[in-house]
């Protein structure tokens, strides 16, 4: 085995190459990583949202909550579905109004998912939990998601400006990483009442089991009686993160499309390398090296060049993701390179070092001895 | 004399066939990305934000996130119309159905005809418009609509998710406004059947010859100002703008990327070229004794920069092509057009000038002496 100081040195000559490689490779690692970290942030959320026995109903062909409309009457039907679970002969129906609304505070300014519920939110959402003071009451109160009262330092008794109103924060929830996290809950009556709408976007059913929840959706689509549609809950949040990982999806397509004109820039580099030293290894193969050993010099040459350019890439991106942004579905989104971030990005690296030492390397493995002598 | 000499700057470009391949491909995936990366927001916007009128202005709930999300009352449209200065008012109910199994959004106008036609006043025929405006189920498609789903006059049809059934009267010719691609139906038709009698989105205004649009904007505002729902004017424009930003905020990121994937390659191929000059001195320095001026030898390495860059263009934009198409294929959101084409391939210039224009420099500079001492 070639020793690895040998292959180190090799690095170190033609140093202006090498630097060039380098900041190409770790720009398109940056770009990969940071791309695949806001993938994450946006599919994430949604795919631990939504149980299997909570149903979602929305008008039928609505896009989405805020452009969904519901007579108020339709709720007496919707609360005498079989399969909807009661408590304390309450049926679990949360009727909402949602919104998307520009929360400003303190010069930060980003799109809020506003959602008006009634008392009975804090039964039906078994999965959300408070962490401080209260559930939303009449009143202009508000409960915040915990990563926006993180993003946004709000507390208890801090004063939001909502929908041209003012409103006080009068409790923190925690739904444990769901997109819950990132709304802000308030009385249906208020919003009602703050932006004249008199209807109801959605409702939220709870029902016995997952069997429970199909049968009920079955029920609603088919009866038609009011036009609403029903998804049960993780396939309704699975869509809608689908959907928003359908536009982070472009972004890593290109990113690793970027990654094959990384591995070409590498190929350039490792094959002049490979010219530059022919007399080198023509001197090494004399002495007793064989063909398969300089492959793997070459190679490992290549990777070890790509590993560090992929470590310089990691910390490029890193500070890319501390940059502001207002990624869509998710209002506090955190974007940062995560061990999945991490891996996938030092796998990169080796695969583009691979790949792009490969071709020269067998080339170099297969150069003859007394060719290469007289170079 | 350059020109004299291309049959040799060709030859020497393929005397290395594997670095000249790698520099135009590494010049045809950058290129790639930006005509891909292009087109995915030209798919998508263009349907919105394309033919966006600047004279019209329009009139929308104050303060929504999404702007598509602005709910007006109907009554607004006639304290509108009362504004001095306001020739024309309509008010307009929006929303956005996906139809049909290749999933095409369209964007539903719901309007009253006349009133509609005396702000919009767009081309259609006749018989189309009469049909249209006397039958309640009726509705009038963009052309874009009816080449991508196929739909013909005459024809019922059914928005499914949405229950709406309507027949089909006419056809909006082409004519550069953005109607084009939209549906326009009934206005109590369509309230009646998404349940939001005495409600529109927002209301479109057509200013008098004499008003200043600016000035107006601000009028309409101030009408409202003590109103329970406060209003927001701005030129269809502008709001067309806004609609775009909603839904592709993130498109700023795409687009940075589509840069950094440039520069990237500009590093790549100047890369290349360097490390070609270099392997090249022995041959530069005869050259250069045989009579070369520095000047064209710069031009030479120039030249051969510049000719892989434009190879690798074509290879980009070609492979951009055929996997997007000029719309209307299975990735059907995406729209390769002109605008493109040309930027595309000043960017591929642009790489083999910036990144050949340092090796060229070098290159000519060598002296000759010292060329002529280099071994292998």
């Amino acid at each position: 085995m070639i020793p690895f100081k040998y292959i180190l040195g090799g690095l170190q000559r033609r140093k202006l190459r090498t630097v060039m490689t380098v900041t190409g490779i770790a720009m398109v690692i940056a770009i990969y990583a940071v791309m695949n970290a806001i993938s994450t942030v946006m599919v994430g959320g949604f795919q631990a949202t939504g149980a299997p026995d909570e149903v979602v109903v929305q008008q039928a062909g609505a896009m989405m909550a805020e452009f969904s409309n519901i007579d108020r009457e339709a709720i007496a039907y919707v609360r005498t579905l079989p399969g909807v679970s009661s408590r304390d002969n309450q049926p679990l129906v949360s009727p909402e109004l949602q919104l998307t609304t520009v929360l400003q505070r303190d010069g930060d300014e980003r799109d809020v998912n506003l959602r008006g519920v009634t008392d009975l939110a804090a039964d039906v959402y078994t999965q959300v939990s408070l962490k401080q003071g209260q559930w939303p009451a009449t009143g202009y109160q508000a409960t915040v998601g915990v990563a926006l009262a993180n993003k946004l330092k709000l507390d208890v008794g801090s004063e939001l400006v909502i929908e041209n109103a003012s409103w006080t924060v009068a409790g923190i929830l925690d739904s444990s990483g769901r997109i819950y996290d990132q709304e802000i809950w308030v009385h249906l009556d208020d919003l009602t009442a703050q932006t004249n709408r008199t209807k109801y976007s959605s409702f939220l059913i709870k029902t016995s089991s997952p069997e429970a929840a199909a049968a009920l959706t079955e029920e609603v689509n088919s009866a038609r009686r009011y036009p609403i549609s029903a998804m049960r809950a993780d396939t309704f949040f699975a869509l809608q993160g689908q959907m928003a990982g359908g536009i982070a999806d472009i972004g890593s397509f290109l990113a690793t499309i970027i990654v094959f004109g990384a591995v070409f820039g590498g190929m350039n580099t490792m094959y002049s390398t490979v010219a530059g030293r022919r007399r080198e290894i023509g001197m090494l193969r004399a002495i007793g090296f064989r063909p398969r050993v300089i492959l793997g010099a070459v190679v490992l040459e290549s990777v070890m060049l790509a590993l560090i350019a992929g470590a310089i890439g990691l910390v490029l991106g890193a500070f890319i993701a501390l940059v502001p942004m207002n990624v869509p579905y998710v209002a506090a989104a955190h974007v940062s390179l995560g061990w999945n971030e991490i891996t996938g990005a030092l796998v990169m690296s080796t695969l583009i070092g691979v790949f792009g030492g490969l071709l020269p390397a067998i080339q170099a493995a297969r150069l003859r001895i007394v060719n290469a002598l007289s170079s | 004399m350059l020109t004299k000499m291309a049959p040799f700057i060709w030859k020497n470009i393929w005397r290395n066939k594997r670095r000249s391949i790698l520099i135009i491909l590494g010049i045809a995936v950058a290129v790639f990305v930006y005509a891909a990366l292009n087109a995915a927001v030209n798919g998508l916007t263009f349907p919105i934000k394309g033919t966006a009128s600047s004279q019209i202005l329009n009139v929308r709930e104050a303060g929504r996130a999404q702007v598509l999300a602005s709910k007006l009352p109907e009554i607004y449209v006639d304290r509108v119309r009362a504004i001095d200065g306001v020739q024309a008012a309509a008010g307009v109910l929006t929303d956005i159905a996906i139809v049909g199994t290749a999933r095409v959004h369209i964007f539903l106008r719901g309007v009253q005809p006349d009133e509609y036609r005396l702000v919009e006043d767009f081309i259609v025929d006749d018989i189309a418009w009469e049909n249209f405006r006397s039958d309640r189920r009726a509705i009038l498609i963009g052309h874009r609509l009816q080449s991508q789903l196929g739909w013909n006059i005459g024809d019922q049809i059914d928005l499914g998710a949405l229950g709406i059934r309507a027949v089909i009267a006419g056809i909006v010719p082409p004519q550069g406004v953005d109607l084009e691609n939209h549906l326009l139906i009934h206005q109590g038709y369509f309230q009646n059947n998404r349940g939001l009698e005495g409600q529109i989105s927002y209301i479109v205004v057509r200013p008098a010859p004499s008003a200043s649009p600016s000035e107006l904007r601000q009028l309409i505002d101030d009408a409202f100002a003590y109103s329970p729902i406060t209003t927001e004017t701005a030129s269809a424009q502008e709001f067309a703008e806004e609609i775009v930003n909603d839904f592709l905020d993130f498109l700023v990121y795409l687009k940075v990327m589509g840069v950094i994937a440039v520069l990237i390659t500009m590093l790549a191929a100047a890369n290349g070229l360097a490390m070609s000059v270099r392997e090249r001195t022995r041959e530069i320095g005869m050259l250069k004794a045989i009579g070369f001026t520095p000047s064209l030898i710069c031009g030479m390495v120039l030249a051969e920069s510049l000719l892989l860059a434009i190879v690798g263009g074509f290879v980009g934009l070609g492979f951009a092509w055929t996997i997007v198409g000029t719309g209307g294929t299975a990735m059907e959101v995406l729209a390769l057009d002109r605008n493109i084409l040309t930027v595309g391939a000043a960017l591929a210039l642009g790489v083999g000038i910036l990144g050949g224009i340092v090796p060229a420099i070098n290159a000519a500079r060598l002296k000759t002496i010292d060329c002529l001492h280099v071994v292998g």
